[in-house]
């Protein structure tokens, strides 16, 4: 769960966990992702494995 | 009201709950991700199929009906990326809408928007405080435990010029 506060176009965040680093494994970017299976934001590939 | 309320809510839908004037908009985020542009990073929020996001108003306006529905999707639809501001910033004092993402949504008073160390919670006037939306397969569950008349809207998900 996330909320987020919007200012007409600006937002303000609360997060219960810290993000955590992803790759992508189709075409290799490096994120950082919360919540239920985030997607790759450059190829939006649901073929993404957690990082360290 | 019903204790337990199932709303059927569809890809191409979005309802409106409302009470006195003040608008709670829901639709389905469709297991999308969304882009969060802090000052430092990029995160990318993931969701479940059944998953819903709420936006909240603060501030009692019919108008904010389209203005809900073309924010929803300009960030379900088009992946428009939000701009996250950090905490204590001055335009916190100046929200107008709040927005939750979940399977599960709690609407509570709030004396600054955005500050809920609950993260099941989300800002909403005193109006629509304590209403609960549990996502379910195809739609929705609303709880109100004041059992007030909350007026309940099913309304096509589109932009219209």
């Amino acid at each position: 769960m996330i909320n987020i506060c919007s200012v007409g176009g600006s937002f303000d965040v609360d997060m219960a966990e810290g993000p955590e680093g992803y790759v992508c494994t189709e075409c290799g970017t490096q994120f950082k992702g919360i919540g239920k299976d985030p997607k790759c934001p450059k190829c939006s590939s649901d073929k993404v494995v957690k990082i360290g | 009201m019903a204790e337990n309320l199932f709303i059927s809510l569809g890809e191409k839908e979005i309802l409106f709950l409302s009470h006195n004037e003040y608008l709670l908009g829901v639709v389905k985020s469709l297991g999308k991700s969304f882009l969060l542009e802090t000052e430092k990073e990029e995160i990318i929020l993931g969701t479940g199929n059944e998953d819903i996001i709420c936006v909240s108003s603060l501030v009692d306006n019919e108008k904010l009906k389209p203005v809900m529905i073309s924010t929803l999707y300009s960030l379900r639809e088009l992946s428009f990326p939000l701009i996250i501001l950090n905490k204590g910033h001055p335009a916190s004092k100046r929200l107008k809408l709040v927005f939750g993402f979940g399977d599960k949504i709690i609407l509570d008073s709030c004396i600054e928007a955005g500050t809920h160390p609950d993260q099941h919670l989300l800002c909403s006037s005193e109006n629509l405080s304590g209403l609960i939306l549990v996502a379910k397969k195809g739609g929705v569950e609303i709880v109100d435990p004041f059992n007030r008349k909350i007026i309940i809207e099913r309304k096509i998900f589109e932009l219209k010029l």
